[in-house]
């Protein structure tokens, strides 16, 4: 569980990262990222690993 | 120490991943090389906007995999949306009328109503239906938040009240 945890937290920062990337490129460059990729499932990723995060921090 | 391991590997396996989608998009959107080609058959496309107004053609009627509109009224304009810079566009028009018309595109090139109008540099027909080529250089082009506008003209329609289905519009983008 620990390792899973941890893995867990490296999605997250990553996720987090890539997203806010990619955010910053769309509204400095319309279209960016837009045209060839969806950022919501970066986000998507984040807010579940984010989730995951929280329940476990219960345990 | 293996959980450790296991830890790090899958740490450098995202970051990988997310370096990936990075490049990918750089090369997406900044390659020195290649074309591009969209097919615009009248249905809601992210490179091409609708044609306007609506007050001079119909809606897309839409019958199996083919959509068609009918041009009725002179000019209509549609924006192109250049995912990269291009040096060259090919846009080549389907249409159908029943008698001959002289069909024209236009692209903007400085604020306001300022257009390169062309006419065909080659017809294709083929009993009722017909492809007009035009090509237009795009360093000449009003490039405006990546969209260069176009203009359709058939100025016969407003002088005698004539018709032009438009079947399909293709672009071949080139560097």
């Amino acid at each position: 569980m620990p390792t899973l945890q941890s893995i867990n937290n490296e999605l997250f920062k990553c996720s987090i990262i890539l997203y806010l990337i990619l955010f910053i490129i769309e509204w400095l460059l319309p279209g960016f990222v837009s045209l060839y990729f969806n950022s919501s499932v970066v986000l998507i990723v984040a807010i579940l690993s984010g989730c995951f995060h929280v329940l476990t921090l219960k345990d | 120490m293996n959980n450790l391991r296991l830890i790090a590997i899958t740490k450098y396996c995202f970051w990988f991943l997310a370096v990936a989608l990075v490049i990918f998009l750089l090369w997406k959107n900044y390659s020195p090389l290649g074309s591009q080609h969209i097919d615009f058959n009248l249905m809601p496309n992210i490179f091409v906007s609708e044609i306007n107004p609506s007050a001079r053609i119909t809606a897309p009627f839409c019958e199996k995999d083919s959509c068609s509109q009918i041009m009725f009224g002179d000019p209509l304009y549609f924006d192109l949306l250049l995912a990269r810079k291009f040096d060259l566009a090919t846009i080549k028009i389907y249409y159908s009328s029943d008698v001959d018309i002289d069909l024209r595109l236009g692209m903007q090139t400085r604020e306001g109503w300022n257009y390169m109008i062309k006419t065909p540099d080659k017809i294709d027909k083929l009993e009722t239906l017909a492809t007009a080529e035009f090509s237009f250089p795009l360093s000449q082009a009003l490039v405006n938040k990546r969209r260069i506008n176009f203009i359709i003209s058939a100025p016969e329609i407003r002088t005698e009240d004539k018709e032009i289905t438009i079947h399909k519009i293709e672009f071949d983008l080139k560097r």
